[in-house]
């Protein structure tokens, strides 16, 4: 039996969280979509888990834990260290961009300015980094 | 015996005398800075050595003239100045101040002069040491310059920062939620749901324009033209109340404003800075706001007892898009403190905050006295 997909996004703004969940549902209906709205939220959602995400999507600027601080959070902890996450975030800055592998990102993604860029960026990201799907769950 | 003890004899006072005189003269020949002397109506009489490499004359040049011929034009006045004060017996300690050399350069130099004495006590000329510090000065300016440029720069790469990131934001949604609206309308249309979308479009191009409006601000208070006069703070203060009016009421936020002073300064910048302090103290607030603007001198306080932040944070606040609450809650550019801070800078001051989460935020503000 395959497992659904299950995806934490970590983003502040309401609208991006909208986006991400429109165009994952469509891409993935059966994706199971959790949101956290900063980093303490999320650590606080994963540790009352009783599993670990498939992959995170997070943002890095946020109120009270931003990005940078989460990462450094959750690759300190054994369970979390191998856990794809991948930084999407508005910024194209290249500090930003190496200060998040230096803090353990697996990937970096500039959220899109486009649904065809998000729809294609999120589908990359998954394919690369998610464990294998069975076929019935893509929906393209 | 009598001749070790003739050797070992101690010198006469008057010897000792001679020595030391000798040795002054030597230190005074020898001193990399300029020592001159000159009676009380400002005719030369000694030079040294130093004199002579700083300003370039010889003493054959120079003594019996008027030491005028080394001071600028426009400083002329400053010599009947120095020798009133020395006729009064008072010295002139480290007066920078610039004089000419031989060849016409201008160099700054740092003054000391005192008065000479003769054996009764009367006041009879001068001494006057000078030092060359054009190239100190030089290295001072261009400290000052490198660190205004290295300002400048950090400055062009957070508006680099504006351009890659806050900009990006709005712009993205109002695409973004076009297309969503674009595909909407296309398909079955959900009319809450397409206004839904047209909402958020016209919120992301608001939040785009106040953004503009705020960095445009922002960049404007690096201008150098605007007139510095006595500004009343208190009706600063006044005026920007005024325009909160309607947020005051909606809120029933009380305000008490002290007594505040009167500060030399640009009177739109100090609106600016209360119009961002009060209207933050207005935006982070929970029930029955209660904003205090007091003053203890010139130390500003303003007070409110809103949703505070961590003091931790309290440095970070300052610098432009550092947004501690989230974007669903409390809307903001990020630039209001950066602006802030550059406002009271620029006016020779400090700022700092002072919070803890759920007990307020209280802003201290430092200008010179």
């Amino acid at each position: 039996m395959d497992q659904p997909l299950h995806v934490l996004l970590v983003d502040d703004d309401a609208d991006d969280r909208e986006i991400f969940t429109w165009t994952l549902n469509n891409i993935y209906p059966s994706a199971v979509i959790a949101t956290a709205t900063d980093g303490e939220d999320a650590l606080e959602r994963l540790e009352q888990w009783d599993y670990i995400p498939d992959i995170i999507f997070l943002d890095l600027n946020m109120p009270r834990m931003n990005g940078f601080d989460f990462l450094q959070h959750i690759r300190r902890r054994d369970k979390w260290r191998e856990l794809p996450v991948i930084v999407y975030s508005t910024s194209s800055n290249p500090r930003d961009i190496a200060r998040s592998r230096e803090t353990g990102a697996t990937d970096y993604i500039v959220k899109g300015t486009e649904m065809a860029t998000v729809r294609r960026d999120l589908l990359q990201a998954l394919e690369r980094y998610r464990p294998p799907l069975s076929e019935h769950e893509y929906r393209k | 015996m009598s001749t070790e003890n003739n050797i070992y004899e101690h010198p006469g006072l008057n010897e000792i005398e001679k020595a030391s005189q000798s040795w002054l003269a030597a230190i005074i020949h020898s001193s990399d800075d300029a020592i001159i002397s000159k009676t009380l109506d400002g005719i030369i009489n000694s030079w040294n050595e130093g004199a002579q490499r700083i300003f370039g004359y010889t003493a054959e040049e120079m003594i019996g003239t008027p030491i005028l011929r080394l001071i600028p034009e426009d400083r002329q006045d400053e010599e009947p100045a120095i020798l009133e004060r020395l006729k009064r017996g008072e010295r002139v300690d480290h007066f920078d101040t610039r004089r000419v050399a031989k060849d016409g350069r201008v160099l700054d130099v740092s003054l000391s002069i005192s008065p000479i004495r003769d054996q009764q006590g009367c006041i009879i000329g001068a001494s006057k040491i000078a030092r060359n510090i054009t190239d100190q000065k030089k290295a001072r300016e261009m400290a000052e310059l490198n660190e205004r440029l290295a300002r400048s720069n950090h400055e062009l790469e957070q508006f680099a920062y504006i351009a890659s990131h806050d900009l990006q934001e709005p712009l993205r949604k109002i695409h973004i939620f076009s297309e969503l609206l674009e595909e909407g309308l296309a398909q079955e249309p959900d009319i809450s749901k397409l206004n839904g979308y047209l909402d958020k479009i016209k919120s992301a191009s608001n939040r785009m324009s106040k953004l503009i409006k705020d960095v445009l601000d922002y960049s404007r208070l690096s201008r150098v033209d605007q007139s510095v006069t006595n500004v009343d703070l208190n009706m600063a203060v006044k005026d920007v109340l005024h325009e909160f009016e309607l947020a005051v009421v909606e809120k029933k936020a009380v305000i008490d404003v002290g007594i505040l002073p009167v500060v030399r300064g640009i009177s739109p910048q100090f609106h600016q800075l209360f119009r961002n302090l009060i209207g933050n103290a207005l935006k982070f607030s929970r029930q029955d706001p209660r904003i205090q603007v007091l003053a203890d001198g010139h130390h500003i306080i303003v007070k409110d007892n809103g949703i505070g932040f961590p003091q931790e944070f309290a440095g970070k606040i300052f610098d432009i898009f550092q947004r501690l609450n989230s974007q669903d809650v409390y809307n903001g550019s990020g630039i209001g403190l950066a602006l802030c801070k550059k406002i009271v800078e620029n006016h020779g001051g400090t700022i700092r905050a002072q919070s803890e989460p759920g007990k307020g935020s209280t802003f201290h503000i430092f200008l010179p006295g």
